[in-house]
């Protein structure tokens, strides 16, 4: 039997301790969408335990049309958009949409390992990322960090796959070039 | 949230060149296949996130949860037994006011009525449907 149906069919029946399963599978991904879009700790646990309320209340109405996963985190991603619309935060900034040039240069001998060990490196990528609009930002960690796919990606943010294919694509292209700035920088 | 047009043929080379990179840092193999740059980036994008989740969350998160559920509940049953004492409160006044003519139209309605069922039995008989009728089941 689907393991999602498992774990729903219990909650529904309110099994001891069933629910509380259903939050420690879930909570890392709630997590991860909630604190990329909306940054702030304190928010981020709100908004986590909102979710996981309007997951209990229109559990009853999930049909098995996508995993289990994809429908928790289209919940986060809802809550945490109506937080940023409140805020009034715009999701994606048009300066990603542009073009931009894709030849980029590699230097020959380059010590990979020797760069990571680079503190200064790490913290001005960690801030280039976080720099981002909260959209890119949020497929970025959800494709990377969470190794999600497009499709589930789009599933969560109904956002078409071409579309959540681009963000990817240029985001990364745009923080590899201020990475290459950077590295150019260095002594 | 606008669309964005789809890649172009040298856009997808340097997406492969993207993927390609993610692939060799999510192996973790040592090897020198790879855009430099975009692994660098793979491995920052892989970092875990500057918040982590507290520890407990997800039994705290139960407890919230089921903490709003039983205080709706009980809001719920204050509303249907508010809902309940004002149907009871407008019947027992349209009674009052208009018992007697009911009964009267009732009774001149059906003549033979009054022998089988004079005012009392009526009232009886109406008590025990009330008594009787099929309640809703409480939700489980």
């Amino acid at each position: 039997m689907n393991p999602d149906r498992v774990l729903v069919d219990a909650v529904l029946a309110r099994r001891a301790g069933a629910f509380e399963r259903l939050v420690a599978e879930h909570q890392g991904l709630c997590w991860h969408i909630i604190q990329r879009l909306v940054r702030h700790p304190e928010d981020t646990r709100e908004l986590c335990q909102d979710t996981f309320l309007r997951v209990h209340q229109y559990l009853h109405q999930f049909r098995f049309e996508s995993s289990l996963k994809s429908w928790i985190g289209r919940v986060a991603y809802a809550v945490a958009l109506r937080h940023l619309e409140k805020k009034q935060v715009p999701l994606a900034d048009n300066s990603l949409d542009g073009e931009t040039d894709v030849i980029l240069q590699e230097s020959d001998g380059f010590d990979l390992e020797a760069a990571w060990a680079d503190a200064e490196l790490r913290t001005h990528l960690r801030a280039a990322i976080d720099a981002l609009p909260p959209l890119p930002r949020l497929v970025l960690t959800l494709y990377h960090l969470d190794e999600l796919t497009i499709p589930e990606i789009a599933q969560i943010s109904r956002l078409p796959p071409g579309t959540i294919k681009s963000h990817l694509f240029r985001s990364r292209l745009r923080l590899r070039e201020l990475l290459q700035g950077r590295l150019g920088d260095m002594p | 949230m606008s669309k964005l047009p789809p890649l172009t043929g040298e856009q997808e080379q340097e997406w492969a060149k993207q993927e390609q990179a993610f692939a060799v840092e999510r192996l973790g193999e040592s090897t020198a296949e790879g855009d430099h740059s975009y692994r660098l980036l793979t491995r920052a994008l892989r970092e875990p996130l500057p918040v982590a989740l507290p520890p407990g969350f997800a039994a705290a998160v139960a407890q919230y949860v089921e903490r709003e559920m039983l205080l709706d509940a009980r809001w719920e049953r204050r509303g249907i037994a508010l809902l309940l004492l004002l149907f009871v409160l407008v019947a027992a006044g349209s009674v009052i006011a208009y018992g007697q003519s009911w009964l009267a139209g009732l009774q001149a309605a059906l003549p033979s009525l009054p022998r089988l069922f004079n005012g009392w039995s009526l009232l009886l008989l109406i008590g025990l449907a009330f008594a009787y009728w099929p309640m809703p089941q409480p939700r489980r």
